[in-house]
Order: structure tokens, then sequence, then C-alpha cells
């Protein structure tokens, strides 16, 4: 089929829209609990009864195994989830998000303030506080950042459309930064909350590197950037002039460990080996079937944390003329056992889905499990033969001779074994499925490109707004509505949505647009799942932000 | 000799422009426009056409591989899609691990070849013998990545001996040189034991072992040097075609070389990557056999240019 | 992978006698018998037939739909009901395992064809032809040459496409120059014979001599390298299957199979063993074939 895509393509897709940079390693996740809390508990972040009684020692090195890496670490021009997640700790946001409670917090401003309108945000910025070049941060540097982030010639990727709604960036002194939006702007606070995409940078060094800083960035951390060995790690040193912690820290001076060391290891069972033999001291984003071993072993300390998004879900293609039947739509969704692909996929760790938002995200309905379709063939079958189609020979359904075969796109990994699973479930409906599996990149290419019937789909995102990106008219082109839903009731909804300030009027809003959608069964949800992280014990403190995933402020080794 | 060398280096000239062409076309045998893969699906009609003509792929397709060919002869090997480096920087930094594995790898098994070549051959047709070259077949015989992960699963989880991703010193070095040592072994302890096997029953060999000399004597000083001129040509051979060995055996240790590289540069669809691969191995490949050659006409110069080529 | 080659014998010697020159290395009562007489042949044809008849059989003999998941039985070991256990997504492991005997085998031998008739043909016009035809053929096969198989491989699935065909027809091209290489070399040795010269003297077509005189006697090392060339190809589709260029799921290929185990392999070591052992034995088996033939054909060696 001659898929053709390249890495300059879908870095060219992550420039609309966040989140597919977040699919490529799924970063940011949702809801904590801890290793001694059985699964599914909603254990309080941090906090580590071990640890608790242990007094944190200075040195030592952190090493993290990570499975892709980066392309470079200029974080306005990368479009991976796991630059991202590199280049957190390097900077810092304007605003922190509490891990328990979610509010928003002052870190980089003292304080902020809104106009009546919402669209004039006004920062104090707080003083003190230096690059790790040298260089003071001032108002001035997040203006000339963000304005770096809106000039085209930069071709920001995820910063550029994270502030997509931003007009203007304003610093009339040293202390104070104005944006000026285009419209109210929800999720405003969310983003530049993320340490990593929006942090701010020093002009100044990246004149001085030029095109070297994708691979010497620096920035306002407790970590400051040492070594790239390609192809193999990423090195951080200590910040020893860090006196800025993020009030979430427990820590708020420089960082106990020496060195932070991310490890690029591709294959699974190499990433557990080089765990087991000490050469990594956290394994990131290990399988559910891997982890059992560590949770009943005290030398390891798993950290699980629930999505914040969907981590499967079908899109229909209804630019086919099978999928623009609502009947047809629906009659899959209630053709396929989301209990059993969740259970043999990923051995039941995670929570089924029934709308298109997990229970982590802002806006979750709990009424979407009442409403939402449940596995029931019979009436799958009612209906698609209430939308004409009949039985053949081969107990394959069709409709004018034409039978009900349908491809669907598949990543490799679990993501095949899902649509085996979905194929034999189909099969016993009487629906015939070829799968494809694609690398990541060639399946977004063939999903942007309409060449599909279904395709399976995953997404990470801190806001709701994210349905915005999936469903919105707008971007059927060149965004990820690869269903190409174009709905005008869905549109206003999801503007809606995005504009509504105010967080009550706004679930509300996100209520209904959960109700449509699973009404209009453009997509089959079919789980979250639970993300695992395995810490060896001599490093102790590692905490997780429900919306970032781990954390290293605290983190100590027990030597 | 002089005139061989420039024969040699001849015939390695036109290969190389062979894979020089070979690697171009690469780039256009991608279905669809490498511009707009390039750019991606939302670039402008002016983009397009301004990359186009910076490229210079409106011109003819000659013209454009000439302009490749200069830039190549220039160290220029294109700017990789995905970290928008130099194509040769990103290599040259993955080569040195690669030679590394394959050399060690080459020595494991020109050792393991040898040795069980020696013994199969004193032993012929005894059960030593049949067990040696039948190991020496599982050796070629046995999926090399599911070998790597039983050696990681024994050595590294179960043992604890070697480390695993832990950089390439010395100990991270040993279980992916066995690997591929094991894999390249059979040829050479076939070749040594048939080469061993005819020796034997010459003249010598029999006044030797007449004269009284110790029989490790007679196998390691007398048969063995003898034996040992096809050995040494086909390990020459091997160095090449270890390079590409490495690729899979990369994958499963995570050994950060040429063969890692080339694997996530295919995986990502980073093309310039990919031709620029495909055109080094080829320069080294041609190279090392231009450089075996040399070396074996030094050796033994009594060997024919003309036959050697023909044995090769 | 790489694999290395075990190295060809040399090209039999040419009989001088017209009547028996073109049948010898077929003729029933002495290369069957030959075949017979060498035990590594015995054993090795036996084992191969075996893994043949499961290639054919199969489907029959498979207790299971081979694609057809047991949600109640997800990976469990070995057992009466699932003789091999079953998979992740609760199929069973031997009806795969039966059902990938044929898969694997097409792959193989498709592959090999691929290699066979282009090598043989490109091998063959250079040796016969000569001149400047032998030159640029040449050339062209050292420049694949000098491209590592697997990389080769790589390349053309990620130009075509991965599928379980591409992966085949790339696996096959890939094999191709070191397969044309030795043919030519084969042929330059029987062309520059006395009996074909002789033959040419007499006047005898290029075609007639191509067909009776080179092919028949080019074909033992052929064979001794096509045979050796399966084992190859299967190791080389299995290896692009590790790389996820290689079958589409839920297609049974051993590879695969071998491939989504080693995923599992601290908590279900039945699915990687299995799978593993039978390419292992497979490409084992043809390896000593190959062995046996190259005994027979060129006892000197042995």
């Amino acid at each position: 089929m001659g898929t053709t895509v390249s890495f300059k393509k879908i870095v060219a897709l992550t420039a609309m829209v966040p989140l597919v940079a977040s699919l490529f390693v799924g970063c940011s996740s949702s809801s904590t609990s801890n290793t001694a809390a059985p699964s599914g508990t909603q254990a309080t972040t941090g906090e580590q009864p071990a640890s608790a009684s242990l007094q944190p020692k200075k040195g030592g090195t952190i090493t993290i195994g990570l499975k892709d890496e980066p392309d470079q670490l200029d974080i306005q021009k990368t479009g991976m989830a796991v630059a991202n997640q590199i280049a957190g700790n390097l900077g810092g946001g304007l605003v922190t998000q509490d891990p328990e409670t979610l509010e928003f917090k002052p870190y980089l401003a003292e304080s902020w303030t809104v106009s009546e309108d919402g669209k004039t945000w006004t920062f104090v910025i707080r003083s003190g506080v230096k690059f790790q070049d040298g260089t003071p941060l001032t108002a001035k540097s997040f203006a000339e950042t963000y304005q770096r982030a809106l000039d085209p010639q930069t071709a920001a990727k995820v910063a550029g459309s994270n502030l997509s709604e931003v007009a203007s960036v304003e610093a009339p002194d040293d202390k104070t930064l104005v944006l000026t939006l285009k419209q109210p702007f929800a999720p405003l606070l969310q983003y530049l909350s993320d340490p990593g995409w929006l942090q701010p940078l020093s002009l100044e060094a990246i004149k001085k590197a030029g095109d070297k800083y994708g691979r010497q960035p620096v920035g306002v951390g407790p970590w400051k950037f040492e070594s790239w060995e390609n192809g193999q790690s990423i090195t951080f040193v200590r910040n020893e002039d860090f006196t800025w912690a993020d009030p979430i820290a427990k820590n708020q001076g420089p960082v106990y460990p020496d060195k932070l060391v991310y490890k690029f290891i591709n294959e699974n069972q190499t990433m557990l080996a080089a765990l087991e033999s000490g050469s990594i001291d956290i394994a990131s984003k290990i399988d559910a079937k891997d982890v059992k071993k560590y949770k009943d072993n005290p030398q390891y300390e798993v950290k699980e944390m629930l999505r914040n998004g969907l981590g499967l879900f079908i899109m229909m293609n209804t630019r086919k003329p099978v999928f623009q039947q609502l009947e047809v739509r629906q009659a899959l969704n209630m053709a396929i056992n989301k209990e059993a692909i969740m259970k043999a996929v990923i051995q039941g760790e995670g929570v089924v889905a029934y709308g298109p938002l997990p229970p982590s995200l802002f806006g979750y309905d709990e009424g979407v499990k009442d409403y939402g379709y449940a596995y029931k063939a019979d009436e799958a079958k009612a209906l698609l033969e209430k939308a004409g189609y009949q039985k053949n020979a081969q107990g394959i359904y069709e409709k004018d001779g034409k039978p009900l075969t349908m491809e669907i796109l598949a990543q490799t990994g679990t993501w095949a074994q899902a649509a085996q699973v979905i194929q034999a479930m189909l099969k016993d409906v009487g629906v015939d499925v070829k799968i494809v599996t694609l690398e990541w990149g060639a399946l977004v290419d063939t999903a942007t490109k309409g060449n599909f019937d279904m395709t399976l789909m995953g997404y990470t995102l801190n806001d709701p707004d994210v349905l915005y990106l999936f469903l919105h008219s707008s971007q059927i082109a060149n965004g990820l509505n690869f269903s190409a839903v174009k709905d005008d009731k869905l549109d206003s909804l999801l503007v809606k949505g995005r504009t509504t300030v105010d967080s009550a009027a706004r679930k509300e809003v996100y209520k209904e647009i959960q109700k449509y959608v699973v009404e209009q069964a453009w997509w089959v949800p079919l789980y979250t799942e639970k993300q695992f992280n395995v810490v060896r014990k001599p490093v102790e403190g590692v905490r997780m932000h429900p919306l970032r995933g781990l954390m290293y402020q605290d983190s100590w080794v027990n030597q | 000799m002089k005139q061989f060398l420039l024969q040699r280096l001849g015939s390695g000239l036109i290969v190389l422009l062979g894979i020089s062409i070979f690697s171009f076309a690469l780039i256009h045998l991608i279905p669809g426009d490498p511009i707009r893969i390039m750019l991606g699906e939302n670039a402008t009609a002016e983009q397009v056409q301004a990359l186009r003509e910076q490229l210079g792929l409106n011109q003819p397709l000659l013209t454009q591989y000439f302009q490749y060919l200069s830039h190549v002869v220039q160290g220029d090997l294109g700017t990789s899609f995905k970290t928008g480096r130099p194509v040769l920087t990103e290599i040259i930094e993955r080569f040195p691990a690669t030679v590394k594995l394959a050399a060690s790898g080459m020595l494991i098994a020109i050792f393991i070849g040898i040795t069980m070549g020696i013994l199969a051959a004193r032993f012929k047709d005894t059960l030593l013998d049949f067990s040696a070259m039948s190991l020496a077949t599982l050796g070629v015989s046995i999926p090399s990545f599911w070998l790597g992960i039983l050696l990681i699963m024994f050595f590294t989880v179960k043992l604890g001996w070697f480390p695993i991703a832990g950089g390439t010193g010395f100990m991270d070095l040993v279980l992916p040189a066995v690997t591929l040592g094991v894999l390249a072994s059979t040829v050479i302890s076939r070749l040594t034991r048939a080469g061993m096997v005819e020796v034997l029953t010459f003249d010598y060999i029999r006044t030797a072992r007449a004269k009284g000399l110790g029989e490790s004597a007679v196998l390691f000083v007398h048969a063995f040097r003898n034996a040992m001129i096809p050995v040494v040509t086909i390990v020459g051979l091997q160095i090449a075609s270890l390079l590409g060995g490495t690729v899979i055996i990369e994958r499963v240790f995570d050994w950060p070389g040429l063969g890692s590289l080339a694997i996530s540069a295919i995986a990502s669809r980073d093309f310039p990557l990919v031709q620029g691969i495909i055109l080094f191995i080829g320069v080294i490949f041609v190279l090392i056999n231009v450089l075996v050659d040399v070396l074996y006409s030094v050796i033994d110069p009594r060997i024919e240019v003309g036959k050697l080529k023909e044995g090769t | 992978m790489n694999q290395a080659n075990p190295v060809l014998p040399a090209p039999p010697p040419v009989p001088s006698q017209k009547g028996t020159s073109r049948m010898t290395w077929i003729r029933e009562d002495s290369f069957l018998e030959k075949l017979w007489r060498n035990p590594k042949a015995r054993y090795s044809l036996g084992i191969l037939l075996v893994v043949i008849a499961v290639g054919i059989a199969g489907p029959w003999l498979a207790p299971h739909d081979p694609t057809q998941p047991f949600y109640e039985d997800l990976l469990t070991g070995p057992s009466a009901e699932h003789m091999l256990g079953t998979d992740s997504i609760g199929r069973d492991v031997l009806s795969r395992l039966l059902h990938g005997a044929r898969v694997t085998l097409m792959v193989a031998v498709m592959a090999v064809s691929i290699t066979f008739i282009t090598g043989t043909f490109i091998g063959v016009t250079s040796g016969f032809v000569g001149g400047i035809v032998d030159q640029v053929l040449m050339r062209i096969m050292d420049i694949l040459l000098a491209i590592p198989n697997i990389i080769m491989a790589m390349a053309i699935v990620a130009i075509l496409g991965p599928s379980l065909t591409n992966a085949m027809i790339a696996v096959g091209i890939a094999g191709i120059p070191k397969y044309a290489r030795l043919t030519r070399g084969a042929t330059l040795s029987v062309k520059s014979s006395g009996y074909v010269e002789a033959s040419r003297a007499v006047g005898t077509s290029h075609a007639r001599i191509l067909l009776f005189q080179i092919m028949p006697n080019i074909m033992s090392p052929l064979l001794v390298y096509t045979t050796l060339q399966i084992g190859i190809a299967i190791l080389d589709t299995a290896a692009l299957s590790f790389i996820g260029l290689g079958a589409q799921p839920p297609t049974p290929e051993w590879g695969t199979m071998l491939s989504e185990g080693k995923e599992y392999i601290h908590d279900a070591w039945w699915l990687a063993t299995f799978p593993g052992i039978s390419i292992t034995i497979v490409v084992f088996t043809v390896n000593i074939l190959g062995d046996a033939l190259r005994d027979i054909f060129d006892p000197k060696s042995a």
C-alpha cells in the first residue's frame, strides 16, 4: 500500500495539534496511585511511607530508561512528547498545578489577573530567577519566548498550537507580562502550567548556540543540560543556583542527585533486563503484563497512574458510505466486548471507556456508563439488518452484493493485539475485518489522507478541549479529525466548550458533548489504561503528578 | 603489485559509483513526492516550489544525480529529517560502536571457528567431529534475535554477570559479541576443518609425525599454517558482511551503532539517513574488500590476481 | 541477517561421455541411492518431509482455529485442552504453529524461487555470454553485494510497505547477487570444459549447449546453494518480523509468533519457545541437507 511518511511530515502534523505529540509516547498522565495501594485505589500523591522516615542524601545518579530518543531539545521546534518529558527538567511554567487539588498556583509568575472579558491576562513575573547561562529571567524573556513560538519562522509545533488563541504578547516592564487573547480560552492556564512546552527560553543562549541550540538547551529549571550521547543517553547535572523550586515540591533548594540520565532502550525486554541488572533505576511505560513481578518485589516500587486520555478507541471514517449509516456505527459499538479486549491486551489494568473522555479529565460525565453502548451482539445484528444488510453464505453481512468488509489500521505492538481481538469479535457478528499494522508515523499519515475504513487511536491531553481537535470540522483537513466528522451542532458545542471559562458551566457543555458523541457513535471507545513506571529501590522520593508524570525534585539516591 | 592495486581500486570505484546511483535512486523510488513528504501536508504551493528549487529537484534527473554526487564527494550526505543534523555526523557518531562490536564478534568467531575446526579435523568421523560440526550448523540456524534474548535472560537477568544497555564498555560488549561470534564462526570452523583434513593427508605431515614431533606441534605448527589460507580470505570477507549481521543484534542489545540507527531511520521514514547509511556501508564494504585483496597478495605473492578474484 | 554461507563445492567434473553427462546427477541409481546411503541426507530429508507434511496437513491437524481467541484462557500454559498453551489473546499456540508451518514454508519457498530464477538467469547469462554483458551484470551484482542483506530487505519493505508478500519479495531480491555470482562461476567452469568446446566445434547451437550441457551440469552446486538459501530466507523473514516489517496479524507466521512471544518471555515461556525451536529445527535440517548434498556432489570436501 506504499505508505509514505517522513518525520518532517509527522512533525508538521503536530504543529497543528499538540496531542499527536503526546500520542508518540503518550506522555503526561493522570491519577496517581501508590505501590502499596491495591490497583484502582486513588492514593495521595508522592508521600512514600518508606522514604518519609529517611533523610534525603546528596549525590548519586538517577538513570531513567525511555523507549524513544527525542529529535532535539529546542522545545519549540520539536513535536515529540518525549522531548517535552525530558526538557521539563530544564524549565518551569508561569503557573503550576497542584497534584492533588488540580488547582493552579503561582510559580514563575507571582500572581496574575484576568480582564472582565477574559481576553487580557496580566502576569507578575517572579524576581531572582536566573537562566542557567546566567541571564536573569524577566517578563521580557517570557515575551520574547512566546513571540518566538508564535513567529511562523520558528514553525513552533506544540508551543505554537498551545498559544494559538494568543493575539499578542507584551512586556511593558521587567515584572509585567500581558497576554492578549483573540477570544476567551478555557485551557490557557492548563497549557501555561506545563514545565516543558511553554517554559521560558534564554534568547541569548539561542542566539549564541545557533543551529546547535537543539543539542545544548538552556533553561531556568533544576537540571542543567550536560551531554547527549547520540543513540544512547542524555545527561543533566544539578543546577547549583536553583532556589526557585516549584511550590508543589517539598525540596525548595537544588535537587539532591548529582546527575540525571535518560537512557534510550527500544526493546521492551531489554529495558526490563537493564532495570534488573542495574543499568537503569527507573523503567518507564512498562506494560501491564510485565509489572506484576515488580509489584511483589520489595526492591521495586511501581508507580501507576491512569492515562489522561483514551488509551484506545476505534475511529470510523465517515467519508466511507458504509459509515454514513448511523445503524452501522452503532452496531459496531455493540458488537465489541470492551472488557474482553481490556483483559486480553492490558491484563485488565485500566477502565472501560464508554464515552470520548476518560474519568481522569475535567468534564467527565459519570452518567456515560449508563447510556454508553454495552456488548450486545444480537442487537448489533438486528441493527445491521435494519440498515439493510443480509448474511451471505460465508456468514458475512452484505448489501447489494457487497460484503461488509473493512480494514482497520493499527500500530505495531499492543494495538495490533487489540485489532486481532476486534477482528475475531466482528467476525462472530458477521463483519469481515482486515488488519493493517503500521508504525505510528505511517498510521497518522494514512489517517490524515482519509485513506482508511477504521483506525485505532489513542490520545493524552490535560484538557477536554482535546475533543475540539478530534471532532471539530475545522480539524478535518490537517488536524486529528480523521473520522471527518462534520456536524454543526457538535461544532458549536465544541467552540462553546473551549471559550466557556466558568468551570461549572463548562462542565455542563462537556456533559452534553459526551452524550451527543456517544449517540452519534463515530467512535468505539475501548479503554483507558493504567501506565506503569518501575523504580528501583536505592532511588527514593520519586513523585507523580497526575498530568505530568514522574517528578524528580524530591528524589534522591539512598546509597 | 602496483598494477594490481590500481586495478582493484578502479573496480572498487566503479562499484562505489553504482552504490551512489542506487542510494540516489532510493529516494526517487519512494511513492509520492519527496518534497511533500519533507514539508508535510500543510505546505503551501509556494513553499513546495521554493524547496524544490532549493534542492534542485526541478532539474533533469541526471543533473540532480551529479549534484548529489558532488555533494557526496564533499562529504555532504544531506540532512536527517528527524534531527535536522547532517547525515554524515549521525553516521560517524554511531560507526565506532559498530566497528567495536563487529571486530570483537570476529575475534570470537575466529577463536571458536578455528578451535572447533581443528578438533573436528583431528578427530574426523568421530562423535567429536559430529558434535562440533552440528554445533557450528546450529549457530547459523537459530534466529539471532532469539539467541540474543535468551543470553540476556540467562546471563543478565538470572546470573547478573553482564550488564545491558550500560554503555559500550567491555562488560557490555561480551554478550552481543558472543551472539555475533556464534553466527560468524560457522564458516570459519567449516573451512578450517576442510583445510586441515586435506593438509593432514600430506606427506610432510606424515614425515613430521614420523620424526616424532608432538601431536600439537604437528597440528598447530605444520598443518594449521597451511590450512589457513582460505580461512584468511573468508575472514576478510566476513568482516564486511558482519556489518550487516550487527543490525539485528544491535537492536536486541540496545547497542548504539549503525545497525540500530538504520532500524530507527527506516522506522521513522528518515530517507536521507537511510540513503546515507547505505552509501556509507557500501563504501566501507568496498574498502575492506580492496584491503583484503591487497593483504592477501602480500601474505602469499604466489597467488595470481585473476584466480583470487574468481575465488571470491 | 547476514547468515554466513557455507562454501560451495566446485562444480562437478564434466564427464567425457556424451550419453551420461546430461543426467548424471539425476539418474536414480546414482543420485537417489547416494542420498539414501548418506545418513545426514537420509535423516534430514526425513525430518523435512514430516515438516512439509505438517505444512500441507496442518489446517486439518490443528485442534482449533488459529485466529480464534479463547477469552477465558489467556496466557495459559500447556494443558490437555491447549497442548502448547495459549497466547496473550487466548489463541491456541499449537494450532497457530501447525498453520504457521505452511505460511513459513511457503514464504521461504517463494522467496527462494525469486532468488533462484532471477539469480540463475543473471548468472548463466553473465557466464555464458561473457564480454561486456558479463562485466555490466557482475558490476551490478557487486554493487548490490556491498549492501548487507538485511538492510537491503529493510529498505525494500520500507518502500513497498510492510506485508508478508513484500517481506518475501525483499528477502528474495536480497539473495540474488550472491546467487548470481555463484551461478556465473559454475557456468564459466562448465563452459571452459573441453567437452563444451568440442560441441561448439561441431556446430551445436547455443540454445542446445545452454539447455542440455550447461544447465544440467551447474545444477548440483545450485541445488546445494538453493537448499541453504531456504534456511537463510526463513531467518531473514523472521528478522524482518522482529523489526515489525514482516507478516500482518493474525497470520501465524513463525517469525512473527517468535517476536510476539519474546515480549512474554518472563511469564509465558511457551510463546517464544515453540516457534523458536520450530524455526531452528527447520533451518538446521535444511543446512544439514545442504551439507549432505555437497558431500554427495563433491566427495573430496567431505
